[in-house]
């Protein structure tokens, strides 16, 4: 390369890199508030099923008791360094299996583990392979509480009809089940018969195998036509499915044929009209063939205004999120710089009529959020231009967990006598911020975000960051069953004595009735002085659901609850627990506080494309009383001791009337 | 470009969770409101004498980085003939969408298509384009157990001489699906060579991506490339059973060790790593960084780090930050061919500092001046000699009263340039140093603490537009012609040019050069494209007025041109 040539060029090295770190940084800053936008629900199943040790909570506990981290501080610090390198060095390892559907050992399994972080730097999840055995080892991982998930090309998470799996911390050991994904393949021609060469292929998944709808989210996959015009969706978990091609991609770097014409569905129709096509893991669905209508596709277009920032804080762009309004299921980003003299402009082609939601995030390299509210766009037969979104500043919720052991009294009582001393880092605490949404009226778009997850630092500290307004619950979920939710206390009801010392002994007092069950947060509030007491001694509930009559079968969308029978824990929400039976029936509840409860088997509605029925019954203080009636009136009770471990419980719906 | 493209996009997706590590500017979608006169473009899409009809032509602004937009788009007639109308003026590329075609006489930028400059009222006819049939290869890959291998990317590599870019829909496509079956389309008539897995050369790193990974291995089961079966493809033709059958994919190795500082030997804790895989092509045979990347970790406690997703390869390790830090970081460079390599030590350096103050020339309205001086992207380079020294992402932080300072520089020359994202009709003029100009960049010496630096810009919103006549020849296929305009009294000797403004000439010859500060300009006529001689470039001076339009004609004659000649 010539002297002169370089005058038009920045030197080789640093463009080269340049473009690359550039386009790729581009790209990751796509997907993040997708991943937000899923992960943060704690509804959306975004992980690989985990059984580990499902059933078996008694040698869960035993072995955690005999778990040892890998610590090793270097020499030749000062002892303040040294310090600080034992708190933060502490690591240890997750280890576990991946087994195919026959039991066989999956090899070369990509697994990771995903981490909640209190705060930024984001610490991106450890990765590790499966050997030939199948085993693996996720090591130097700090504690935490971990979401462990396995990937291997063709191959789907076998989780269906599974309650949640549990969440990890070091020490434990896992297996995770995969099976060879279904597959839909076909044709698809433009209106003349000829195959249409290079188009989206989308392939969504609207429903589970049992016909429950699930969220929307991750509920597309996408894919191209060939010189043919065949595609080939492979890897997709059971489910119900609908296919449509043409449209726009969720992203694309070249020109997509058809990109902006609206989708067809398959068998040659609109949304309303697709067909429905079972695929279940391992088969294959052929001759999905798809007539291309050549309907012009509309576009939705429109500007943002975000809270004033330093410009030198402001290298992220806005993105924007289209989601389809009456499935949920996420369409796309438009990424939108956000400094400089750019236009403000998004856009996004190909679309059918039809409502869809729009909302626009924006991040700052400091951690500064700020979110429009979501808003909902009708197109009918026509463009929609000139939409304005407006981003308000995101809050956070910010307070202290204190963990509180069993007094040597009260280990040496009942059923807590003899068992070993449970151990909880801080760090192994869930914290979800919840947002108790106001429920919309029709054709307004709901808020798809359910708050906000993360752990305190090893000192307690927690931030749930990314909050919208609104009214907030806070849940704490102890990666150990033993220990349960003694209080959640919000500053306002904070009462005026001393805080509990983190540690200190205490007495087995049932969980105490905070005046206050919840918060409202302003627009960017940084509310600070929450208290979350989580302490040892949980029992632990298990058992069956049966149907009442033999042979016949339970009704889909079972909840078992407890609810307190003592009249003064009515309002009470640390004293009402929910669990999802298994397919076989089978349930456990953990980190349940001692007391005496009223068990209820109860069919629910849940759609996770609404997101109003996602919310836990007992938040509303009516159907609260509702469902102590409906409790009351079966008279199936129940009492817990602390450290008291009930299994092999039956429950019998419909309960016999009493 | 469209493989590394798409493995961008790919890992993307793995490693988003990296996010918080900070973000790298991307310019904006410019989607100018058209106050001027529209423009029209209109030609035909054929496939040897036949039209070809029901073929979407796309319109594209040039600048854009992010996902992937059309300014318009129109599909041809049953005659194979297009018309795009009221199109604001600009600069554009236009290209057929066509996958499964070879389209001929593309430019080779992003996005793809061939360049066009439209000005206000322009009506520009047979903008054509000549498809050809693309030809097919296809097989199945397998591993040593005869399962399928899933997922993977195949690579179909050029075997004749002239690399020609094959196809620009190629990246996405070519992958194996769950039966391990891939089907690569659109390709030119020629030789190939199809390989899958990892080639330990190719620069190419995954971030975030699977922790196993396949050896590079060609049609049919060859490791080397001279044993590579090769593939003769004739135009629009088929050939099948292009299988290659891989070795059982290995895990991916693991390089650690620990950042210490280079002064003390503590070692250095919280600090950001990155990793990028080594090619031949840094001066004097040397080797160079072909890409890098980070998946956001840091260093723990004890400084240490562990990069545990490398396939084969020679990697770079050095520790980055996207703020300006008061450190830069040594390289480490590990050979990784079928083992861990352990016990790494990479050195924190204090570095020199550096104080100056930006100037904009050409803003007289003080709140005007304080907005822009905000914009400024004022980004810096230090030019050590070594390819592999760790690079630095930093854009500078300029304060309200234009002062900056740049910490943890290593030694070397220090270069400072407008870097991304562009302010229109922002541009450098000078560099000084103790107000003497600066022509060589700023010498920085270890720990040294430089003051007196004054970086000089110039604001403007004049245009040149040009034309540039062609005779004695025609271009050679895929050549381009570029003009850049110098403002009198910049500086243009050395790797960093100030105040150099390159612009496409279209198809027409027409060229725009917009957002100059008033001034006496240099404009510089160049030829670049494959098989075209290195020549002087035609040179012509111009004035131009503030915030006025000044125009040039240039008269090229390829005859003399390619000789060397130059014409006043």
């Amino acid at each position: 390369m010539s002297a002169s040539r370089n005058e038009h060029a920045q030197p080789r090295p640093r463009a080269a890199l340049n473009f690359r770190s550039t386009r790729l940084r581009v790209a990751r800053f796509v997907l993040l508030p997708l991943l937000l936008l899923a992960c943060a629900s704690s509804a959306t199943p975004c992980r690989a099923q985990t059984d580990a040790a499902a059933a078996k909570p008694n040698e869960k506990a035993d072995e955690k008791a005999s778990r040892k981290t890998d610590d090793d501080a270097a020499p030749g610090q000062s002892a303040e360094a040294m310090r600080a390198a034992q708190r933060a060095g502490v690591t240890g390892s997750i280890k576990g299996r991946v087994l195919g559907e026959g039991g066989e050992p999956l090899s070369g399994v990509t697994v990771r583990a995903n981490g909640r972080s209190s705060g930024l730097p984001f610490v991106p999840p450890a990765t590790t392979a499966t050997d030939e055995e199948g085993q693996f080892t996720l090591e130097r991982l700090a504690p935490n509480v971990y979401n462990v998930t396995a990937e291997l090309p063709g191959y789907v998470a076998e989780s269906e009809g599974q309650p949640a799996p549990p969440r990890q911390r070091l020490g434990d050991h896992v297996t995770l089940k995969m099976a060879k994904g279904g597959v839909i393949t076909g044709t698809v021609t433009d209106a003349s018969g000829e195959p249409l060469v290079g188009a989206n292929v989308r392939v969504i998944r609207v429903r589970d195998a049992e016909g429950r709808n699930i969220g929307g989210g991750f509920g597309a996959r996408e894919t191209t036509t060939d010189d043919r015009g065949v595609y080939r969706a492979y890897g997709l978990a059971s489910g119900i499915y609908i296919v449509s091609a043409g449209g726009a991609p969720m992203w694309a770097f070249w020109p997509v044929p058809r990109a902006e014409h609206a989708p067809t569905y398959y068998p040659s129709g609109t949304r309303d009209t697709a067909a429905e096509l079972l695929v279940r893991s391992g088969q294959e669905t052929t001759g999905i063939d798809i007539r291309f209508r050549e309907e012009r596709g509309q576009r939705v277009s429109g500007t943002f205004i975000t809270p004033p920032s330093s410009p030198n804080d402001d290298f992220g762009g806005v993105s924007v999120q289209l989601v389809h309004a009456a499935s949920g299921t996420y369409l796309g980003s438009a990424w939108i710089q956000n400094r400089g003299d750019a236009d403000r402009v998004f856009s996004f082609e190909g679309l059918a009529d039809g409502d869809y939601d729009l909302v626009a995030q924006h991040s700052t390299r400091s951690g500064a959020s700020s979110k429009s509210q979501p808003l909902r766009v009708s197109v009918r037969g026509a463009d929609v231009t000139g939409i304005k979104l407006t981003l308000v500043a995101l809050g956070s919720l910010s307070g202290t967990l204190s963990v509180e052991p069993l007094s040597e009294a009260e280990r040496a009582r009942g059923e807590c006598k003899d068992r070993p001393a449970a151990r909880l880092l801080p760090q192994e605490t869930a914290i979800f911020a919840r947002l108790d949404a106001p429920p919309v009226a029709r054709g307004q778009a709901p808020v798809r975000f359910f708050g906000s997850e993360t752990v305190p630092d090893d000192g307690g500290s927690f931030t749930a960051r990314n909050l919208d307004a609104g009214r907030y619950r806070v849940e704490a979920r102890p990666v150990d069953e033993n220990f349960y939710t003694r209080a959640v206390q919000f500053p306002e009801a904070a009462p005026a004595a001393a805080a509990p010392k983190p540690g200190a002994a205490r007495s087995a007092a049932p969980p105490s009735t905070s005046a206050r069950d919840s918060i409202d947060l302003r627009p960017g509030q940084q509310l600070t002085g929450v208290r979350v007491r989580v302490a040892e001694g949980a029992a632990v509930f298990s058992g069956h659901l049966v149907p009442a009559e033999e042979g016949a079968q339970l009704p889909p969308q079972m909840r078992l609850f407890l609810v307190p029978s003592e009249r003064e824990h009515a309002d009470n929400l640390l004293r009402y627990a929910s669990a999802t039976p298994a397919s076989d029936g089978a349930f456990v509840f953990r980190n349940l506080a001692p007391g005496r409860y009223l068990v209820l088997a109860r069919q629910v509605n849940i759609d996770p494309a609404d997101p109003a029925s996602m919310r836990p019954f007992f938040w509303d203080a009516n159907e609260r009383a509702k469902m102590r009636r409906e409790a009351e009136a079966v008279n199936l009770p129940i009492e817990f001791q602390p450290c008291q471990r009930i299994g092999d419980f039956t429950v019998r719906y419909p309960h016999a009337a009493k | 470009m469209p493989n590394s493209l798409a493995r961008a996009a790919a890992f993307a997706l793995a490693c988003v969770l990296a996010c918080g590590a900070g973000a790298a500017p991307c310019a904006a979608q410019q989607t100018a409101p058209p106050k001027e006169a529209p423009a029209t473009v209109a030609g035909r899409v054929t496939n040897g004498e036949k039209g070809m009809p029901g073929v979407e032509i796309v319109l594209t602004m040039p600048d854009q980085t992010s996902n992937y937009k059309s300014a318009a788009r129109v599909s041809t007639d049953a005659e194979g003939r297009f018309r795009l109308t009221g199109v604001a003026p600009g600069r554009y590329h236009l290209m057929p969408v066509a996958p499964a075609h070879v389209v001929s006489d593309l430019g080779s930028g992003w996005p793809p298509g061939r360049p066009i400059t439209l000005s206000p009222g322009d009506t520009v006819e047979d903008f054509n384009f000549t498809l050809t049939r693309g030809g097919v290869i296809t097989g199945r890959v397998t591993d040593s157990e005869g399962k399928p291998v899933i997922g993977e990317q195949v690579n179909i590599l050029s075997a004749d001489k002239s690399q020609r870019p094959m196809s620009f829909f190629i990246g996405q496509r070519n992958r194996t699906d769950d039966r391990g079956v891939y089907r690569a389309y659109g390709l030119a008539a020629g030789r190939y060579r199809v390989s899958v897995g990892q080639d330990r050369n190719s620069g190419n790193i995954s971030v975030g991506g699977p922790r196993r990974f396949y050896r590079r291995t060609f049609h049919p089961d060859a490791t080397e490339e001279a044993q590579a079966k090769i593939i003769e493809l004739r135009e629009g033709g088929e050939v099948t059973e292009v299988d290659i059958s891989v070795p059982k994919a290995s895990r991916t190795f693991k390089a650690e060790g620990r950042f210490v500082s280079a002064e003390t030997g503590q070692p250095m804790p919280g600090l950001q790593f990155a990793f990028g895989a080594l090619i031949p092509g840094g001066e004097g045979g040397n080797r160079r960084v072909g890409s890098y990347g980070s998946t956001g970790q840091r260093t723990n406690a004890r400084g240490e780090f562990v990069l545990d997703e490398l396939p084969p390869s020679t990697y770079a390790i050095f520790a980055v930050s996207d703020e300006n830090v008061e450190w830069y970081s040594d390289t480490a460079t590990v050979d990784i061919e079928d083992a861990d390599v352990t016990g790494l030590e990479i050195k924190i350096h204090r570095g020199a500092s550096v104080n100056g103050v930006v100037q904009i020339e050409g803003v007289r309205d003080r709140a005007a001046y304080a907005k822009l001086l905000q914009q400024v992207p004022l980004a810096r380079h230090v030019e050590t000699g070594n390819a592999l020294a760790a690079p630095s992402w930093s854009r500078l932080v300029i304060a309200p009263d234009g002062s900056f300072r740049i910490g943890g520089l290593r030694p070397g020359k220090l270069r400072l340039m407008l870097g991304w994202p562009q302010v229109k009709g922002l541009s450098m003029v000078r560099i000084e140093r103790d107000n003497v100009e600066a022509r060589d960049g700023i010498e920085i010496t270890e720990a040294a603490n430089i003051s007196g630096v004054r970086v000089l810009l110039a604001y403007g919103n004049a245009v040149i537009r040009g034309q540039v006549n062609v005779t004695g020849g025609t271009l050679p296929q895929g050549a381009r012609l570029m003009v850049s305009a110098r403002r009198a009294g910049t500086n243009t000797s050395g790797p960093m040019p100030m105040g150099m403004q390159p612009a496409e000439v279209d198809t027409r010859g027409r060229f725009t050069i917009e957002g100059l500060a008033a001034g006496e300009y240099e404009l510089q006529l160049r030829l670049f494209g494959p098989n075209v001689p290195n020549a002087p470039p035609l040179k012509q001076n111009v004035s131009v007025p503030e915030g006025g339009e000044s125009a040039v004609t240039f008269a090229l004659n390829l005859a003399t041109f390619n000789k060397g000649d130059t014409t006043p």
